[in-house]
Formats: C-alpha cells, sequence, structure tokens
C-alpha cells in the first residue's frame, strides 16, 4: 500500500536471481537465461549453493556471498525458503524482491498462507517491497531487464501492462512483440501480498516514460487505495483495464431487489467509470487497445470518416462504428467539389468514401488530404483490400507520404489505417506502425481502436466537468434516522418497517406517499374509510420481504369493507410470520394513480469490495426481468446522478416520447443524490430498495421503501471506496465587521467561484502563487484545483456569499500528499483585501493542524525570494527554509509534523 | 481578563510588532489594519505574543475576531 522503494523495483542497477539453475526447462533457468540475454547493463548475480558458475556466469553460494546487496532480488527457489531469503536480503540492504515462486496459499491453503505471512514479516523492518509471489516476473524492456521466464525479449515501448495471470502477461507480449510494439512495464503481480494495482498505478502515473497503462485485473485489493490511485492516474494518462470474471453467481443469495441486481462485476464496471478507467471486455479488444495505445494519438473528436477501395468494408465498418455509438463524419460541401475533381464518377459520393477498387496511390493521397482538412473531420480510417489491380503495399506508402508532406500547422485530424489479408497487407500494417500509425487487420478492430480513443476523451471531459449544484436547498433531518435506527437496532431488528423505512426517506426530503400504520384489520378499514378515493393495503412485517409476490400487498381497494375482508385474508395468510417480532400489522396508503408515470428503482447494496454502491433503474414489480439498471459508488453529485439515469434504457422513456411528457429528470437526479447522501451519512444501513419511485412532470414520490440496517463496525464514511466530502471539516469564522464566513473543504461545484476568484487576483499575487504569471485560469486546471481526492488532498476555502447558490471564495489553502502520506505540498491564495485580519494565518495554521491530524510527516512549499511576506509568515510559523538548488529564485520551506519513520523508510519516495 | 488590561496589553503588544503605529488614537472598532501597517505576519506575531502574555493557547479559528481592539475586548474577557 505504498510507492516506496517502487524505485528500487523498476529501476534497479543490480539484480540478484536467487534460484539460479542449470535443470533444463526450470524456472531458474529460463530466468537466468533471460536475464543475460536481455542485456541488463547493471550487475547480475546469480545464487544457487550447489553451483560455482552457471552458463560460465559466477554463481553465489548464499546472500551473504553476494560482493553487495542487489537492488532487486528474484526469488525462485522452494517456498520454505523465501521468508528466511527476505530476511537476508533485507538485513544486507535490498529493498524490492520479485517472488516468482508459488505455494503461498492459493486455494487457501493454510500452511501457504503462514509462509506468506512469514514472507511479509521479514520484508516489513526494511520496508522491503515483494511482488508476487506465484507471479511471472518482471520485464523492463527500455533498462534491459526480464526478470522472468517469459519465452522471449519483449521490445521497449511506452506501454506499461500490469496483469494478475502471468500467462496473459506472456500472451500480450507475444502478440505485441511479433507486432513490434514495445513496453515500459510488464508486471506479473501474481498473489499481490504486497505491491497491488494501486501502488502500480500511482508509480506509473508519475512515470515520465509510461504513456498509457493497461490492466489486466482478476480482483483488487484495497479498494479504496485503488479509486485514489486510478482516478489520480487516469487523469494524465489513458488506463485501460481488461476485468476477467464477468459472470458471477454471488448475486444470488441477496434479499433486496438491488442486491439481485448489483453483481459485482457490474460494481467493478461502476468503479472502473468513476475512475476514468476504459474497460474493454476480452482479450481481442485488449490487443486492438495495445495497438491504439502503443502509438496513442489524441482525438479531438468523434466524427470519423473512411477511406476505402471497397464498398463492402466500409459497410462493415460504419456498421461497427454505429453499434458503438459512434458518429459518421458528413463531408462539408467544398470536400465533396474537390473529391467530384480527382475521384473517378463512380466513387460513393460520401462517407465511407469509396475510391473504387483500382484506386490508385494517387488517389488515396488525394483523397486522405481532402479528408483531413475537412473541419467535420476528427479522424480518418484509411482502408485497403487486396486486389490483383493494385498494389496496397504502394497504397500504404501514399498515405504515408501524403502524412509526411503534411505542412507543419496542418489542421490535426487522427488516423488510423485497416489493410486487410496477409502477406503484403502485413508488411504494410508493419510500415504504418513504424511510423506511428495505428494498424489493424479487420474493420471492427480499426473502429473499435478509434472508439476506444472517443471514449477515452469522453471519460477525460466528463472528469473535468462541473458538477451544478443541487437545486434545492437540502438540509436532511439526521437526527429522524438516527432515532430512527437505534430504535430498530435496540430492538434488535434488521429491517425497518415500511413506515419506518418511509419515514427515513421523508427526513431527507425525499417526497413519500402518506402511510398509515394500522395494528388490526379493523383499524385498517377504519383508516380506509378516512382516505379519500382508493386504497393500497400492505401487510407490515419486517418478516415480509417481497411482499407483492407474497400476497401481502393489495391494490386499488374502493371500501372499508374490501380493506377489512382483505386485511383479514392476510391476517391468515401471513400468520406464522405474525408470531415472530411483535405480530402482524397493516400500513395504508392512498392508490396513486398518474396517468404517464413512471416505475423506477432507486437502491443501495454493500459490496464486499467497494462498499456501498448505489443503483438506479427501471422499477416496479418486474425490474429484476427487466435487468435495466445502471450502478454507481457514492458520493454523487448533479453530474452523476444524471449520467447515472442517462445510463439505462428507460432514461429514453423518461425523456418522453409519442405524446408522453418527460418526466422530472432533475427530481430524479436529485433522490439520487439525497440518498447517496443518506448512505455516506449512515453506517449502520446494509441495504436499501425504494421501488417503486413514481416519477413524471411532477416529480418523484417513493410509493415503497425498505430498508435494513445492522450495527456500524466503522463510521460512515470510512466504509466509502471514495472518500466523501468531509462535512465536519466545515468552520463558521466571524469578521471584526461581523460578515460570517464558512470555511470549508472545497467542492467541485466551487469551480465557477475559484475562477471568480482566480480572475479578481491581481497579477502581482498570481504570479508570487503560482511562481509565473497567468492571464487565465486554464479549465483543466481549474477542475484539478475543485475536484480534489479528500483522502491525499485537502484544500480549505473561506466562502462568503449566499451559499450554496452565490459563493464568493476569499482566500484558499491546500495541501496535497503523497500517496503514502509522507510529504504534503501546501499552497495558499488570499484576496489582498482581506490581509492583516488574520486570515492568512488562520488558514495556514488550520491546513498544517489537518496535515498533522491525518498523520502527515511534513509539509513544503516553494516560494519566490521576493514573496517577503509569505516567508515571514512561514519563518514566524516554523518553517525551514533554503534556496531551491535548481532554481535560485525559489525558496523551498518545509515544516515537520512529526518524526520520520525508520530510517530505511526516509529519502526513497518516488515522487 | 478585566477590560482595562486588555487595553493596556493589547497596545503595549502593538507597540513591540508595529513601533510606528500611532496607537494613541487607536479605534477600537477599526482593524489594526485599516489604522496602521499590519499585514499578515504582524497578525500572527501578535498573536503569538498574545498567547505568551495570556497563557492561552488560541485556537487559530478565532484570529479573526482579534483584528481589532474591540474584537480583542470580547474574546479576551471571554477566556
Amino acid at each position: 500500500m505504498s510507492v516506496r522503494n517502487l524505485k528500487k523495483l523498476f529501476n534497479p542497477s543490480s539484480v540478484a536471481l536467487v534460484g539460479a539453475s542449470i535443470r533444463p526447462c526450470s524456472v531458474g533457468a529460463v530466468a537466468t537465461r533471460n536475464l543475460y540475454a536481455a542485456g541488463f547493463q547493471g550487475d547480475i548475480y546469480l545464487v544457487n549453493p550447489r553451483h560455482t558458475t552457471i552458463d560460465g556466469h559466477p554463481c553465489f553460494a548464499d546472500i551473504a556471498s553476494l560482493p553487495k546487496a542487489p537492488d532487486l532480488a528474484v526469488i525462485a527457489t522452494a517456498p520454505d525458503s523465501v521468508p528466511e531469503l527476505i530476511a537476508q536480503l533485507g538485513a544486507r540492504g535490498t529493498r524490492a524482491a520479485v517472488v516468482i515462486t508459488a505455494g503461498f496459499g492459493e486455494g487457501n491453503s493454510r500452511q501457504g498462507q503462514k509462509l506468506c505471512n512469514a514472507m511479509l514479516e521479514a520484508a516489513r523492518p526494511y520496508l522491503l517491497r515483494i511482488v508476487g509471489p506465484n507471479c511471472f516476473g518482471l520485464m523492463l524492456p527500455r533498462v534491459d531487464l526480464n526478470a522472468s521466464f517469459i519465452h522471449l525479449q519483449p521490445l521497449p515501448g511506452r506501454l506499461a501492462f500490469v496483469a494478475q495471470s502471468g500467462a496473459l502477461l506472456a500472451t500480450v507480449a507475444d502478440w505485441a512483440t511479433h507486432r513490434r510494439i514495445g513496453f515500459s512495464h510488464l508486471v506479473s503481480l501474481g498473489d499481490m501480498a504486497d505491491v497491488d494495482f494501486g501502488d502500480m498505478l500511482d508509480y506509473l502515473a508519475t512515470d515520465g516514460y509510461t504513456r498509457a497503462i493497461l490492466l489486466y485485473i482478476e480482483s483488487i485489493t484495497h479498494a479504496r487505495k485503488f479509486m485514489s490511485a486510478a482516478r489520480a492516474a487516469a487523469r494524465i494518462k489513458p488506463v485501460i483495464v481488461v476485468k476477467a470474471g464477468r459472470y458471477s453467481e454471488s448475486a444470488s443469495a441477496a434479499a433486496s431487489h438491488t442486491g439481485a441486481m448489483a453483481g459485482s462485476d457490474a460494481v467493478y464496471e461502476a468503479a472502473f467509470r468513476r475512475a476514468g478507467i476504459l474497460r474493454v471486455n476480452d482479450l481481442e479488444a485488449l490487443f486492438d487497445a495495445v495497438t491504439t495505445l502503443g502509438v496513442l494519438q489524441p482525438v479531438s473528436g468523434d466524427r470519423l470518416a473512411m477511406l476505402t477501395n471497397g464498398g463492402g468494408i466500409g459497410v462493415m465498418a460504419t456498421d461497427t462504428l454505429i453499434y458503438k455509438k459512434g458518429n459518421l463524419a458528413r463531408l462539408g460541401e467544398s470536400t465533396l467539389t474537390h473529391l467530384n475533381a480527382v475521384l473517378p464518377p463512380t466513387w460513393s459520393h460520401a462517407n465511407p468514401v469509396d475510391i473504387i477498387g483500382d484506386a490508385t496511390p494517387q488517389r488515396y493521397s488525394d483523397t486522405l488530404n481532402a479528408l483531413m482538412d475537412d473541419p467535420g473531420v476528427d479522424a480518418v480510417l484509411v482502408m485497403n483490400c487486396p486486389t490483383a489491380i493494385a498494389s496496397g503495399t504502394e497504397a500504404a506508402r501514399a498515405v504515408l507520404e501524403s502524412i509526411q508532406q503534411r505542412p507543419r500547422g496542418a489542421r490535426p485530424c487522427g488516423l488510423l489505417s485497416c489493410w486487410i489479408g496477409e502477406g503484403p497487407a502485413e508488411g504494410a500494417r508493419q510500415l504504418f506502425r513504424e511510423q506511428g500509425i495505428p494498424s489493424y487487420e479487420t474493420p471492427t478492430k480499426a473502429v473499435r481502436g478509434f472508439m476506444q480513443m472517443v471514449r477515452y476523451r469522453h471519460s477525460q471531459t466528463m472528469l473535468m466537468e462541473v458538477p451544478p449544484d443541487i437545486p434545492e436547498a437540502f438540509t436532511p433531518d439526521r437526527r429522524a434516522v438516527r432515532d430512527i435506527i437505534d430504535m430498530v437496532l435496540g430492538e434488535k431488528r434488521n429491517w425497518l418497517l415500511e413506515t419506518e423505512a418511509k419515514a427515513v426517506l421523508a427526513a431527507y426530503g425525499i417526497p413519500t406517499v402518506p402511510t398509515v400504520a394500522a395494528e388490526t384489520p379493523e383499524a385498517a378499514a377504519r383508516v380506509a374509510s378516512r382516505m379519500e378515493g382508493p386504497v393500497v393495503l400492505k401487510v407490515l412485517s419486517s418478516e415480509v420481504l417481497h411482499k407483492s409476490d407474497a400476497g401481502g400487498v393489495a391494490l386499488n381497494l374502493e371500501t372499508a369493507s374490501a380493506v377489512l375482508e382483505r386485511a383479514a385474508w392476510m391476517g391468515e395468510h401471513f400468520h406464522p410470520a405474525s408470531l415472530n417480532k411483535g405480530g402482524l400489522k397493516f400500513s395504508i396508503q392512498p392508490m396513486i394513480q398518474r396517468p404517464h408515470a413512471h416505475e423506477l428503482i432507486v437502491g443501495m447494496h454493500v459490496d464486499a469490495q467497494f462498499g456501498p454502491v448505489l443503483l438506479f433503474g427501471h422499477g416496479g414489480t418486474a425490474t429484476e426481468v427487466l435487468q435495466d439498471r445502471s450502478l454507481a459508488l457514492p458520493p454523487l453529485n448533479m453530474n452523476l446522478a444524471h449520467e447515472m439515469i442517462a445510463d439505462t434504457r428507460i432514461y429514453r422513456l423518461l425523456s418522453g416520447y409519442r405524446g408522453v411528457p418527460a418526466a422530472n429528470l432533475t427530481e430524479i437526479a436529485v433522490t439520487l443524490v439525497k440518498v447517496s447522501q443518506l448512505v455516506c451519512d449512515f453506517a449502520e444501513i446494509a441495504e436499501l430498495d425504494v421501488n417503486p419511485l413514481l416519477c413524471d412532470p411532477r416529480g418523484v414520490l417513493a410509493l415503497d421503501a425498505r430498508l435494513r440496517v445492522q450495527p456500524a463496525v466503522e463510521p460512515a464514511g470510512r466504509r466509502l471506496a471514495i472518500c466523501p466530502y468531509p462535512t465536519e471539516l466545515e468552520q463558521n469564522i466571524t469578521l471584526p465587521d461581523g460578515q460570517t464566513l464558512l470555511l470549508r473543504p472545497i467542492r467541485p461545484e466551487d469551480e465557477p467561484a475559484f475562477q471568480r476568484f482566480f480572475a479578481s487576483l491581481p497579477a502581482e499575487d498570481i504570479r508570487l502563487r503560482f511562481l509565473h504569471s497567468m492571464k487565465l485560469l486554464p479549465k483543466t486546471m481549474a477542475a484539478r484545483l475543485t475536484q480534489i481526492d479528500y483522502d491525499r488532498e485537502m484544500a480549505l476555502v473561506l466562502a462568503g456569499g449566499d451559499e450554496p447558490q452565490h459563493v464568493d471564495l476569499l482566500g484558499v489553502v491546500r495541501i496535497s500528499a503523497d500517496p503514502d502520506n509522507e510529504n504534503a505540498e501546501f499552497a495558499i491564495m488570499l484576496r489582498s483585501a482581506k490581509t492583516g485580519l488574520g486570515l492568512g494565518p488562520m488558514l495556514l495554521r488550520r491546513i498544517i493542524d489537518y496535515a498533522r491530524g491525518r498523520g502527515i510527516r511534513r509539509i513544503f512549499g516553494e516560494v519566490l525570494h521576493e514573496n517577503r511576506s509569505m516567508l515571514a509568515l512561514c519563518k514566524a510559523l516554523g518553517f525551514k527554509y533554503r534556496t531551491d538548488p535548481d532554481d535560485p529564485g525559489v525558496m523551498a520551506v518545509s515544516l515537520q509534523l512529526q518524526q520520520d519513520r525508520s530510517e530505511s523508510a526516509v529519502g526513497t519516495t518516488s515522487l | 481578563m478585566r477590560e482595562e488590561d486588555i487595553d493596556r496589553i493589547v497596545p503595549e503588544l502593538l507597540r513591540q510588532i508595529a513601533p510606528e503605529a500611532p496607537l494613541a488614537d487607536l479605534q477600537a472598532h477599526l482593524p489594526f489594519r485599516d489604522q496602521f501597517t499590519f499585514d499578515s505576519v504582524d497578525f500572527l506575531n501578535f498573536i503569538l505574543k498574545l498567547e505568551k502574555q495570556t497563557g492561552n493557547k488560541i485556537s487559530e479559528l478565532d484570529y479573526p475576531r482579534l483584528a481589532s481592539l474591540q474584537g480583542c475586548r470580547t474574546y479576551l474577557k471571554e477566556t
């Protein structure tokens, strides 16, 4: 759970192979051969007590006899020997190891698990990082290191591939190497006893050489850490994941509709989407991703033009594009005119541009230039099918020449190629790849590659989007909910009665139908007689879960006598249940009839990995049959809620159709945000179904709700995979003139206010803060500064004005911690009109206290020499400072908050 | 703390931090910074001296309350 010492792992100057061997076909022999064959420039030490040389290389008897401590040790010896080896390596000074050996608890072997714990115990005092056990090894083609038992030498490149499965790693490496696609890192994580996907994402996100990250995931450990690392990495570079195990039977035992529909794989899907990671479903799609990302070029939009010498492949490519919700570019008039001039009259006169089977190289380049110059085209897919008339290779060369001859400053336009066939076509594809143009064997793969680029672009845009404020003042009655939950748990119940569940929703401002409880059939009839119009009668019991299925719901009862009769029948029918937990009761509510209303479901379920997950979908009694739902991790904002709604099929009905007016989508989104808040506030809530939630143009109304609680095992915020907005940090501040400000964590919704704040600052203040002049705050930076990961960063704003609608920011102080929570960089900005009122020292002190409370050991910052007042303030607060050796105009200031960890932990962080 | 003590201590501490300040004319309801040069560092030094003088730690959330003589009177009387 750290990036510490990963640098030793991925940039070693020396490597020891413990368990080097001469036995043919053994892991030790292959690993020995690979280490030397790759041409690693650092020292290589082989260790095996039975040999003095292996293949002519010296071999050492044990760790103690090595001339120096290797940076990295690769261990391929029997499992029993591993803990002791790790202890010896750690004592000598090694800080990273790859344990290839298996036998550490796979299949839940108790002995293996014990060994694994012993290995981790041995590593702990030295913070020695372990990849594996039970892994394929590690390949770093860029530094010519191959510490694995793979069958080939991968090529250097700028893709990192991290896989849980060694076999898959080898397969992808094999496929890519034959296509001359290279890698920066190939890492098999195996059982992930120590280094996991979160660590790898943290490390690779900031590795300047890696341009894109591919992951093959079967399961993850430490969901919150993974989410933080994935969100951070996906903002910097594309992260693509293949997740295996898409179908699981684990959902079948769930008691609520939400639980039954929120399969664990769908939760992974929701988590990946939230993090901005692209998911692909199979190996083939992963290969496409490797092809695309290996030569990644950004696309500026989703409009694709196709250029082909065969009509059929153009049609196939279009089919795939439309199926994947892509956009077929509409060609401009001037492009059409130009193409009419250079193409034979039989050309297709539209996109896809079919330049006919006898297409000459010149025709390819003329058409390509015209398409790339069309302002309505974001990318061009050039295709070629083999013909006896024209050479595909010549066509490929013509395309490449056109690209090379494109004038500098020409409008940017993406390019993909698809040369179909074997033999010469393979040579053409290779030509393209060598020139950095992705090239595919089939139109389907090519379009899929393009859509991956589009999806990546879309996910980046989504990450930057500012969520609107919730359109109504929302102050939940947390006290009321706390009382209900305490009462239910006090009565040793888990399921809330329907009336209690509705009271919980009502406390969070979710409209519910008025529902009255009655003890007896006679009382139910009396309640019904006081209600206007027909009523709904339901059993009110913690024991009956799916009431409709069990006959516990009677709709549209028009008279009190009908209610009496039906309630009496229910009393008989549910007699066994009535023996438990305080007898059988009834609930009566008016029959709601809204002609154009839709039945929706909003729910929550706790996933074993990711904690609470929210569900939205098509509700009603058939909800599980329809399986029309989308999942999302809380906390939600209005954007995420809208995205969740738009992700379902019922969204199209909700948007209005054939005379049916559109439902109030904003109200649905607000309800989702409220449910999200409820789930974030109460750790006791274990399962929730609001089904049906009626929705029409007037708004929403919860007709039924079920809620399960259990005693909390941790604070509410801790169980979420994404750290929620820390409300507890909000504080009121009173200025001498009586003005009250709110000191609170920054929110994504603050971006417009933050832009206004930035615009109000004098140019000199901006230069002092950002160390350079900046007239406008770029959108990406504004998003980055307002959408923070509260687990790793904190920004406190001083907000005045009419919260939340007209926020006026007066100052901001922030810290950004490394993934290990060791060091945090701080920054502060304050409107100059507010200096001298104690706000600057207050903000700095506040963030220092906060950092100390978080366990951060040191905070640091950079201050321009001429920023005398900031330097003086830092000095008064006890900061140490020195001139930055790389930039004499800058002072590096730092404040030690607590003692450093053991010596081995210091100074090795890569960030 | 009594008001007369506050009225004595606060100008004395201000004098140490901002010797040029016209403290004889100090207006109780106006923030110090509106009456003489008094920046963030001066403010922090003032707080540190005040903490030393009173022997009480001042929460940073209360700093803005101590930006004027009247603010100091109200705050220090409470503590």
